[in-house]
């Protein structure tokens, strides 16, 4: 918890291996807010060899839940904040092998399945937890909503923001297979005894 | 001069998003002392930001969390209090207005279908609650927004033979399960009454405020005890470890059946969000 860091995006391989769980982390650059049904469809695409209509790759994912508001044709962000990952665990593994997805950013108190984690040690992809509640917070980060895609999926339509020391972000799942919420389910079951 | 449902719904709208920005003082001086008390560094960061944010958002008339919630209230009537007109049409009224106005992400929704009309209100919802008040003149609405965390609440009903420590046991076990909860939070029990009125019982216990302990000492000693085990389970703010797992335990009982003894746990976030609007005989409202 000691060290602080700046990440940019997009990021690099090197970057996201050298995170360690416990480490914080501060994120700008242009990231990609997107919820279960827009994971199931990038699957579906990356799986079928097909491309997307934003860039995955040495990127960022958002799982957030925003209220969004459209005026004269143009998106615009009321108020955001992060939602569990776990939910979009099924599709994260394709989505980081075939997409070439470096960060996964999520409400703290979950991380993602075994799975995932498996696919972020092979590839170089890390889970961030957000702080969650804090919408004033979080919201003060986003500069701007920069795009909209797949707006048939309504509520899970794809919005990417451009967003400026978006953090403390805490690295809660690393490179080297270090998942800090398993670590803390083995805490809380030695503590039940 | 009567209390009319114009009036109620401008209580009802201006009680809903208060209690979406302002969180009471009693809940942020907890956060405060979980601050200076916590012993993790990530727990430290956790309540630091909580804290900034409860802040921001005062000062820039912002919602404290992007779950808004299904809307709420606890309307409590004067039974001398001249009303003219339908209190639950007012309050679907206001309920509304306020969703378009701030704007609000709906989240009230058909239960199968999951069709959701957009505007906060549908069959039986908003949820309401009404008591009276004997001997008063006004009318009191509590809102008070349900968040999507319900899902780490428990309910059970206990043989007398279990005894108290089995009692204990489930409250702890199901607060070990709530990790996802946006800890730190504040543990609001039921205890006894029936079926029906337990999670009543528990939802009036994560409402009192946090400087209160329960009036029965044997159930204040237990508030104490049960939230020192708590904070030991090492959950910590957002389940990254560390002691401030629970900021209070709230016990509310009820008189129950000799044989069994329903018990219900509500593990509610630290934005545990309620504002009141009361609207006295000549129809001012005030604002607490």
């Amino acid at each position: 918890m000691e060290q602080k860091k700046h990440l940019y995006l997009p990021v690099t391989e090197e970057q996201i291996r050298e995170l360690r769980v416990g480490e914080v982390v501060y994120l700008s650059g242009v990231i990609i807010q997107m919820r279960s049904a827009a994971h199931a469809r990038a699957a579906e695409l990356l799986n079928e060899g097909k491309s997307l209509p934003f860039e995955l790759k040495n990127g960022a994912i958002y799982h957030a839940y925003s209220c969004n508001v459209q005026e004269g044709g143009i998106w615009h962000l009321c108020y955001i904040g992060p939602t569990l990952s776990y939910r979009m665990s099924k599709y994260a593994p394709v989505l980081i092998e075939k997409g070439g997805v470096r960060v996964f950013i999520g409400k703290a108190g979950d991380g993602m399945n075994e799975e995932t984690l498996k696919a972020m040690r092979e590839f170089g992809c890390v889970h961030l937890s957000q702080v969650g509640g804090v919408t004033a917070y979080n919201t003060s980060h986003v500069i701007k909503l920069v795009d909209v895609y797949w707006e048939d999926l309504g509520l899970d339509r794809v919005f990417t923001y451009e967003v400026k020391e978006m953090g403390p972000l805490i690295v809660t799942m690393d490179t080297l297979g270090q998942n800090l919420y398993f670590m803390q389910d083995k805490v809380q079951e030695k503590a039940l005894k | 001069m009567a209390i009319t449902e114009e009036i109620i719904s401008i209580a009802v709208a201006s009680a809903y998003e208060r209690s979406l920005k302002v969180l009471p003082e009693d809940i942020i001086e907890k956060l405060q002392e979980a601050y200076y008390k916590e012993s993790s560094a990530s727990g430290k960061v956790v309540l630091e930001i909580i804290l900034k944010n409860i802040k921001l958002a005062r000062e820039k008339n912002f919602l404290i969390c992007q779950d808004t919630g299904m809307p709420r209230y606890f309307v409590r009537v004067g039974s001398e209090a001249n009303i003219k007109g339908d209190i639950e049409k007012a309050i679907r009224k206001g309920t509304e207005k306020i969703t378009k106005s701030i704007p609000l992400i709906a989240h009230t929704v058909h239960p199968l279908t999951r069709f959701n009309p957009g505007t906060n209100v549908g069959l039986r919802a908003p949820v309401i609650h009404f008591e009276i008040e004997p001997s008063c003149k006004y009318l009191e609405i509590t809102a008070a927004p349900v968040s999507a965390i319900e899902d780490r609440c428990a309910v059970k009903v206990f043989d007398v033979v279990e005894g108290k420590e089995a009692i204990k046991r489930f409250v702890i076990n199901t607060i070990a399960k709530a990790g996802t909860v946006c800890p730190p939070l504040i543990i609001g029990i039921g205890y006894g009454g029936s079926l029906d009125t337990v999670t009543k019982l528990a939802t009036n216990a994560v409402m009192r405020p946090l400087n209160q302990k329960n009036p029965d000492p044997d159930i204040a000693a237990m508030e104490i005890e049960l939230l020192e085990q708590i904070n030991h389970l090492g959950i910590g703010p957002m389940n990254l470890g560390g002691n401030a797992t629970a900021l209070a335990v709230n016990i509310e009982i009820a008189y129950t059946h000799s044989v069994c003894t329903p018990v219900a746990v509500r593990t509610e976030c630290w934005c545990a969000r309620r504002a009141t609007a009361r609207i006295d005989s000549e129809g001012n409202i005030t604002y607490f």
